[in-house]
């Protein structure tokens, strides 16, 4: 095991992980806190190695990951709040809190749509649905990051991708907009940012 | 849209990604960098990408450093798709570096790297013309920009290259006050084929339709940016004529060329100028430089804080810092470009920090009282960025831990308007406010000057201490002398405590609660570690604490501080449980959105204190962890706080693994560090006691090399090693060390009796010299219970025994070893007695 034998102090181990890793954990931050994006991936990866669960494979590993940088992510944006306020993944989004997020990424006038959208989402909403679409997780892994039950996430899941749709009415193509599947295909078509 | 997408954005065909892969690569090495020590850093041609600096449809542009020429520049990166496209490309780049004007931003270099073609240009610090339209201006400076610009465009035309593409944020203005069109010429397939909303705004539309770009086309780009740069009721006629004019869908009903647009522009209001008697120099000359912020006062408040940046940090800083840095030892040539890039990125915080201030005040949301209170932190953000920068620019090897923190403990400049809001400190008299403004900005630099351990410090504290009292001015005061306790506490001057004290009394006549609990906190620890009289300062703790505990929020650092420096005071009458409860108080202050390193050394006190050992390993982890987060994981702090955390680890082989992993690093990164010295010392002990005489020789011989009070110690052992049987030095050793005052100087006594019984084996001398070590270690004890101190007192314990086969002896041994565990041989032993 990767992270074992990391955690047994074997850099090159880690190194292997972190190279394994870091483009979807970079773009999992990216769509999000983009000026912050280098720093939450070295937090993460360094409360992977100081954490004490063990794993059985990658695909659970990947979870592990995933869970850790979403505890990263509220953490960070929680920091950003006005010091009267309070972080609620639920509320608020990402277009609320930073005025630039997201410019570095966008490829073309469709994807900054899709992107624009996705930020003005809450950031759960936001999560779910790039976890979903472009992390190539199911589920259970999911509802394992999210610590919930798979039923519930899919009902949520269900619910972020009409708030997306909602949002998208203006800016996608009318053939991407018409069943749940042709919104799934043209999102995961437009590619991970 | 959806055709042209399938065939070129297929992500899993290696299309465009949407996160430039070199954006990709410098994060990448960045954090392999920080994780695992790798140093890959990322280069384009010969020049070094230092950050990001911005990205278009073209590409990428980022910063980046000129090893070669040792300057700043700027490098666009410009994916292509095609040979014939790199080919265009090339062509055009070197035309542009042939281009030389005052206007036109300086090609300096052009080349291919992998399959893209960069650029490399002149750094410009400043804004582009949207950024600084978005605050209005008045006509006058509006049009000397134009005409400046325009002025770069028509030399472009002049030399046949035709821009494209002009529109504010393409042209830059910068913190030198001149103007400079970027981005000419190049190839624009993407853009004119799918005719992107933003940039077909300003798109003449015989252009938009397909034809070739002329410099009249140029000329309706221009006219449109200029338009737009006007309110929507706020152009006068006069230009509206001329906007007009050359916006005419007809190329030919447009102006002959650039220049009739910029005569008929510069006409009119160089008359009336002329006749208010004001200097306009870009008008006037229609070419060449141009300067804001000449002009009377009113006018331009706003004018780009940049120039009152490039004071303190611009490119020749930036290069002596790289070049001096670069010369300190391996930490300073593995982190010198990357300092500077920091101290640059806070620059440029800060120029926006004070653009905004200026443009609030504008905008009247800011009112001129907190106006000026926001300026005055700036100016004092702007005054520490200075110091941190004289003292990387000429510290020395052993400082640079120092400088570096000093860095890292910049104040935030975008929390400046936020404070000067909630700050309940009232405004200085305003007849007085340009002076304290100016004085409290000397200082906050002799401040910073004294956390880099920059020797000028006291001398500059001292010199504004004097100025200060002569406002009469109490947070002023205050200030100026916390400035001059930290210059003085560097040098470990005996009058720390009572300048700190004096600190705090004017903190709290100027009312700042926060400096007087900061100021008090300083005086309460320099009293207790370096003498003084502790019992009439913890007599005011009680009313420190309630000062402390109502500054809120802003105070969190103040207190954390405050509860840790009166831990450190009971520490000093012995009264342990005191301080662990302190501590823990201390603790629940800290929070992990604090960018200072300090406070956090709080963790590692505690961890030092708590017996509990997960508890304790849980501290040093977390202790680790922030302080690789504020300082960097090279940081020699970071490292010293590793090799403490290391040293009380009881488990011998996972001590000695960690050691001897710091120890590789600390040789690599700081070789002449105490640091270093700490760590090889006990890893040569460790390997004496499991009997690796190589490694022992190895580590001992780097104390050995070191000015240190262990040095001899570490020879001594390091002779008996080579089978030196005289045990004349380490008795010196011992004889000399034992004789001292202090529990913790005669520690190395009892490693040279050590040395001394490890010669004389089970005789009677050897048994002499075990109860001697074990005397001085059993003492030691009493005061500091660690793992390293019981390590040695439990090895003479243990080594007695054997030699004199005494069972009680045997059983106190046993009784920790069993309870650490990897003793296995030695357990064996005591165990036959």
């Amino acid at each position: 095991m990767m992270l074992e034998r990391w955690r047994g102090g074997d850099n090159a181990a880690g190194h292997a992980l972190f190279e394994r890793h870091f483009e979807s954990l970079y773009g999992f931050f990216a769509t999000k806190l983009p000026e912050e994006a280098d720093d939450l991936v070295q937090r993460t990866m360094l409360a992977c190695v100081r954490g004490r669960e063990s794993f059985r494979g990658d695909a659970s590993y990947r979870t592990y990951l995933f869970a850790i940088a979403r505890n990263q992510l509220y953490t960070a944006i929680a920091a950003k709040q006005q010091a009267n306020t309070r972080f609620d993944a639920s509320l608020s989004s990402i277009a609320q809190l930073a005025s630039s997020a997201g410019t570095v990424l966008a490829r073309d006038q469709e994807h900054r749509a899709l992107l624009t959208a996705l930020q003005r989402l809450p950031v759960e909403q936001q999560t779910l649905l790039e976890l979903h679409y472009w992390q190539e997780l199911d589920m259970a892994q999911i509802a394992e990051i999210f610590a919930s039950n798979a039923a519930t996430i899919r009902q949520r899941i269900h619910r972020a991708r009409k708030a997306l749709r909602d949002l998208l009415e203006q800016s996608a193509p009318p053939s991407a907009l018409e069943t749940d599947a042709s919104l799934d295909a043209w999102v995961v078509g437009l590619g991970r940012p | 849209m959806a055709q042209d997408r399938d065939d070129a954005d297929d992500v899993k065909l290696g299309g465009r990604p949407a996160i430039d892969p070199l954006a990709l690569g410098v994060a990448r090495s960045r954090i392999a960098k920080a994780l695992f020590e790798k140093d890959e850093q990322v280069r384009v041609g010969r020049y070094q990408l230092l950050q990001r600096a911005g990205a278009g449809g073209m590409g990428t542009v980022w910063s980046a450093w000129d090893p070669e020429l040792e300057r700043r520049v700027a490098i666009k990166v410009m994916h292509v798709r095609s040979e014939a496209a790199r080919t265009l490309l090339l062509r055009e780049g070197q035309a542009l570096a042939k281009l030389s004007h005052p206007n036109i931003v300086a090609i300096y270099d052009v080349g291919t790297f992998e399959h893209q073609v960069y650029l490399v240009m002149e750094w410009i610090a400043g804004v582009t013309l949207r950024t600084h339209a978005e605050t209005p201006r008045t006509s006058r400076e509006l049009v000397a920009l134009y005409l400046a610009a325009g002025a770069g465009v028509a030399a472009a035309h002049g030399a046949g290259i035709v821009h494209r593409d002009f529109k504010p944020d393409n042209v830059m203005l910068g913190a030198d006050g001149r103007v400079r069109v970027l981005d000419f010429g190049l190839a624009r397939p993407s853009e004119a084929a799918s005719g992107v909303a933003g940039t077909r705004r300003y798109m003449a539309p015989e252009q938009a339709a397909g034809a070739a770009a002329t410099p009249a086309a140029d000329q309706y780009s221009f006219a449109v940016s200029l338009r737009e740069a006007f309110p929507s009721r706020g152009m006068p006629a006069w230009i509206a004529s001329i906007v007009e004019r050359a916006t005419s869908d007809d190329p030919a009903a447009r102006f002959p060329d650039m220049d009739a647009l910029r005569a008929a522009l510069a006409r009119d209001p160089a008359v009336v100028w002329r006749r208010r008697g004001l200097a306009v120099a870009a008008a006037a000359g229609l070419a060449g430089a141009f300067v804001i912020g000449t002009s009377q006062a009113g006018a331009d408040v706003c004018g780009v804080g940049g120039g009152a940046l490039a004071e303190v940090w611009n490119p020749g800083r930036l290069g002596q810092v790289i070049s001096h840095v670069t010369t300190l030892g391996g930490y300073g040539a593995s982190s010198a470009a990357s300092l500077a890039g920091e101290l640059d990125a806070y620059g440029t915080r800060w120029t926006i920090a004070r653009e905004e201030a200026c443009q609030a005040r504008q905008r009247d949301d800011l009112t001129e009282p907190l106006y000026e209170k926001t300026l005055a932190c700036l100016e004092r953000a702007r005054a520490a960025l200075d110091a941190v920068a004289t003292t990387l620019a000429r510290t020395s090897e052993d400082k640079l831990a120092e400088a570096v923190r000093a860095l890292r403990e910049l104040p935030a400049a975008e929390r400046c308007r936020a404070e000067a809001t909630t700050d309940p400190v009232p405004p200085p008299p305003p007849h007085l406010a340009a002076r304290i403004s100016e004085l409290s900005a000397d200082a906050t630099r002799a401040r910073f000057l004294a956390f880099g351990a920059d020797p000028a410090a006291a001398e500059l504290a001292r010199r504004t201490v004097v100025a200060a009292d002569a406002t009469g001015y109490p947070p002023l005061i205050a200030r100026a002398q916390l400035a001059l306790g930290a210059g003085l506490e560097a040098t470990l001057d005996n009058h720390t405590a009572a300048t700190y004290g004096t600190a705090a009394d004017a903190a709290l006549a100027g009312g700042d609660d926060v400096m007087f609990v900061e100021a008090f906190a300083r005086r309460l620890y320099a009293t207790a570690s370096l003498g003084g009289e502790l019992a009439g300062v913890t007599a005011v703790l009680p009313v420190a604490t309630t000062i402390a505990k109502r500054t809120g929020a802003a105070g969190a650092q103040a207190r954390a501080l405050l509860f840790n420096n009166a831990a450190t005071a009971r520490l000093a009458v012995g009264d342990e449980p005191g301080a662990i409860e302190l501590l823990r108080i201390a603790r629940r202050e800290l929070s992990p959105a604090m960018s200072s390193s300090e406070p956090f050394v709080i963790l590692g006190n505690l961890a030092m204190l708590v017996s509990d050992r997960r508890e304790r390993e849980a501290l040093f982890a977390e202790e680790r962890a922030e302080l690789e987060r504020t300082l960097g994981v090279e940081h020699p702090f970071t490292l010293a706080a590793r090799v403490r955390a290391a040293l009380l680890v009881e488990h011998p082989r996972r001590s000695g693994d960690e050691l001897r992993e710091l120890c590789g690093t600390l040789r690599r990164l700081h070789p002449r560090s105490l640091v270093s010295v700490d760590c090889h010392y006990d890893l040569g002990w460790l390997a004496v006691e499991r009997g690796d005489e190589a490694e022992a020789k190895a580590a001992y011989s780097v104390v050995a090399a070191h000015e240190d009070p262990r040095n001899a110690r570490a020879a001594a052992e390091l002779a008996r090693l080579a089978g030196d049987r005289s045990t004349a030095r380490a008795d010196a050793i011992a004889r000399a060390s034992a004789a001292d005052a202090e529990w913790w100087a005669r520690l190395p006594a009892a490693d040279a009796y050590a040395t001394a019984a490890a010669i004389h084996g089970s005789s009677a001398e050897g048994q002499q010299a075990l109860r001697a070590a074990r005397a001085i270690l059993g003492e030691a004890l009493g005061y500091r219970n660690a793992t390293h101190i019981r390590r040695r007192y439990i090895r003479a314990t243990a080594l007695l025994a054997l030699a004199t086969r005494d069972r009680t002896l045997a059983a106190e041994a046993l009784a920790w070893y069993r309870a650490v565990g990897g003793y296995d041989v030695m357990i064996a032993e005591l165990a036959a007695i």
